[in-house]
């Protein structure tokens, strides 16, 4: 199936926000319980780092969607995009966390 | 004795409640007067873009007025507040229309 | 003194809230439908002929010029559309004056044109979606100008709603994701806290930009002492608010020559690459008559491409605009915009859409929050047999409102199309159903008016597609055939809605079967004595 530029552009930035977002959540205690089943959380170390990875792929997000869309189309499609998958990611940690465990965590 | 103090809570929130709901529109119509003269640089050629910047900045007046009003320690407190900020962006404006008659 | 401006903060969020809670609510869901408001347009006018094949567009035009010629010859305002995205239709309209001797009022006509033989279809009399979206700012039976007044208003307390909102919720980061869909009250927050944090751009931009389309009227006295008081001086303002900067230069083209085909024409010529969605000859008759040219599909936020066409100095000239002229004037263009999402492909219309319902779902779950948290601490009996009152009312505009949006399409269907007033009629069913749903969940134990109504929504919406194959010649699968894609996703959305209402409706069910007390369930009568408050033990925020 041949999928049209836009859509893949689309598929991009729902990726990268994905990842991000994720390992944003991660780095907060009652998620990371949730997914890992570990009772303890990260240590300060792993935190940092999975926190600076969860931003750099939400900056990568918002710099790709502005050099596709302009700035303002591609704030737009930022600010709506981290909508939809925000909304799905909590979907996820709320009732079915165990389908991220394949990431991972810790890393060291 | 408590029936006093359940009235002073009451007429004190209603106080803020006038306060910021009339108190608000007038000061946020001044202040948007006030943006236009600003903007402009001048009271005699208002461009109407000045205008159109004005209407727009006052509903952030408006908002920054209620949240005033609801965060001082006593309604006496936001009542002269509202009332003076009136006064006086009144009197800047009567005079600036004054002038350039 | 932290403590204390947290807890005024606090206070103000609850009261904003609730004042107008009802009207925001009905506000925003209206407010969302507009955002598909040609496919529900074309849903309910079904005998609209849809093009979707390759037409000639100087037929079309000969064709309709010569409707327009018959039915409004001394209309100063023609309008011809082609087909385009998301409007695949042939269309005319036009400008009809009033007229005292055959009572006819000055209003704007259409008809819509069979792409194949040229005539005209008799499509029925509607409102339209544009009607339902109408009312988001409008309001209904009331004066255009108490309307405004009242959701401005609305607006503005929304606003502070929102600020205050994000003041006292201080883990907004740590609690972003959070839902903990088993604790009773504590649940009821987190998803008021999720469907206000993560569309919370969205709600910002389109509370502001509402406020800032109404501004005209809200802030009407600063016109009047800055320019000039009077409807006429207001009517001034505006258009030299809105002046767009335009480029303008003649172009080889003598004026005897000009007409709709070589304005068309030129059209094509100049910009081969778009898609002409409007032709239009404006005050026709007299000597500044101009021909205005729109394009389709524009992807920018910047205003839509427009081109005029008209004669000076025994020349043809040509008006390309810009962008609005004044720097304010191009913020508040763009905050339009943005508000009124036309520029927005499917993906963004969808999303648009989508967070348009969470800010309605955030206002649904604020009101019950607070008939919630004031339930457990009712002690009186009067203030106890009020917010079960509240409570029910609340379940009745919640769900009553997309029930009466439902409504309002059955009506469209079911009122005969030769009825005159079709079109008030089924604004009127929409409101009639909305009181009736409100009256009904009066009438219901507590226990069971959650669940009666997300059935009765389910059945509703299910059933559109249903009466739409008994009523009309679609259906959904005709609609593949034809390639009608609007009419084909307007009937599968409404199945898609009805499931959520009936998977809803079952969740509750599997809920209460599992006797977990996530309500107090007491029906009108029995709230006046009530159970222990052990039931709910969290403490909220």
């Amino acid at each position: 199936m041949i999928l049209s530029e836009t859509v893949l552009m689309i598929l991009l930035l729902i990726c990268l926000l994905m990842v991000g977002f994720t390992l944003l959540s991660l780095s907060l205690s009652r998620h990371y319980r949730h997914v890992t089943n570990k009772r303890t959380r990260l240590t300060r170390k792993n935190i940092l780092m999975v926190r600076f990875i969860g931003y750099s792929f939400l900056i990568a997000a918002a710099i790709i969607s502005i050099n596709i869309w302009g700035i303002v189309l591609g704030l737009v499609y930022g600010f709506a995009t981290t909508t939809l998958v925000a909304i799905v990611l909590s979907a996820i940690l709320t009732f079915k966390p165990r389908l991220l465990s394949f990431i991972p965590l810790p890393l060291y | 004795m408590l029936l006093l103090k359940n009235n002073r809570v009451f007429i004190s929130t209603l106080i803020r409640v006038l306060v910021a709901l009339f108190g608000g529109f007038i000061f946020a119509n001044l202040a948007a007067i006030l943006i236009t003269y600003l903007s402009a640089g001048n009271a005699v050629n208002v461009a109407v873009d000045d205008i159109v910047t004005g209407l727009m900045v006052s509903f952030l007046v408006y908002a920054a007025v209620v949240i005033f009003v609801f965060s001082t320690k006593s309604a006496l407190s936001a009542t002269l507040y509202v009332t003076s900020s009136c006064l006086v962006s009144f009197a800047v404006i009567s005079y600036i229309d004054r002038a350039i008659q | 003194m932290k403590g204390r401006f947290r807890q005024s903060m606090n206070w103000l969020h609850t009261w904003t809230g609730f004042i107008f809670g009802w009207l925001l609510y009905f506000i925003f869901v209206t407010g969302s439908t507009g955002y598909f408001e040609n496919e529900i347009d074309r849903w309910m006018k079904p005998e609209m002929t849809i093009v979707n094949q390759h037409i000639d567009e100087y037929k079309v035009l000969a064709s309709a010029e010569k409707y327009l010629n018959t039915l409004a010859y001394n209309s100063p305002e023609w309008y011809i559309s082609f087909p385009a995205a998301r409007e695949p239709f042939i269309g005319i309209s036009w400008l009809q004056l009033a007229d005292k001797e055959t009572n006819t009022p000055r209003e704007w006509r259409a008809k819509n044109l069979d792409p194949i033989n040229g005539s005209s279809t008799d499509v029925r009399e509607t409102g339209g979606g544009r009607t339902l979206y109408r009312m988001h700012y409008n309001l209904h039976y009331v004066p255009q100008v108490v309307g405004y007044i009242l959701v401005s208003l609305a607006t503005m307390l929304m606003l502070i709603g929102l600020i205050t909102g994000v003041i006292i919720h201080k883990k907004i980061f740590t609690e972003f994701f959070t839902f903990r869909s088993k604790k009773g009250l504590r649940a009821w927050l987190d998803i008021h806290n999720i469907f206000s944090v993560l569309p919370l751009p969205f709600h910002l931009m389109i509370t502001y930009s509402g406020l800032l389309l109404l501004m005209g009227i809200s802030m009407s006295t600063v016109i009047d002492t800055t320019y000039g008081e009077g409807k006429s001086n207001h009517k001034r303002f505006y258009k030299e608010a809105h002046s767009d900067i335009k480029e303008k230069k003649f172009i080889n083209l003598s004026p005897e020559n000009l007409s709709l085909k070589t304005v068309l024409e030129d059209a094509h010529n100049r910009y081969k690459d778009q898609r002409v969605s409007y032709v239009g000859l404006k005050d026709r008759g007299t000597k500044n008559e101009h021909y205005d040219i729109w394009f389709d599909a524009f992807e920018g936020i910047e205003s839509a491409s427009a081109v005029e066409y008209r004669i000076k100095d025994k020349k043809v000239e040509i008006e390309i605009s810009l962008g609005k002229s004044g720097n304010a004037a191009s913020v508040y263009d763009f905050f339009e915009h943005l508000h009124e999402g036309l520029f927005a492909n499917t993906y963004l219309r969808w999303l648009y859409f989508i967070s348009g319902l969470l800010g309605a779902g955030m206002i649904a779950t604020g009101m019950i929050l607070w008939t919630l948290k004031r339930k457990k601490n009712a002690e009186k009996q009067q203030k106890a047999k009020f917010i079960a009152l509240i409570e029910r009312v609340n379940i009745g505009i919640i769900i009553g409102v997309p029930i009466a949006i439902a409504a309002y399409f059955w009506s469209n269907r079911l009122i005969p199309v030769s009825m005159a007033t079709r079109s008030d009629w089924e604004v009127h069913s929409l409101f009639i159903t909305l009181i009736a749903c409100v009256c009904f969940c009066l009438t219901r134990p507590i226990k069971e008016v959650w669940t009666n109504m997300l059935w009765l929504a389910a059945s509703v919406y299910i059933l559109l597609p249903v009466l739409n194959v008994f009523t009309t010649e679609h259906n959904i699968i005709s609609s593949v055939k034809n390639s009608d894609w609007l009419m084909l996703g307007f009937d599968l959305s409404m199945l898609f809605f009805g499931a959520c209402f009936a998977i809803a409706a079952m969740i509750i069910k599997r809920k209460k079967a599992n006797a977990i007390p996530i309500i107090q369930s007491t029906s009108l009568a029995e709230s006046c004595e009530l159970p222990p408050s052990s039931l709910i033990k969290e403490k909220v925020v």
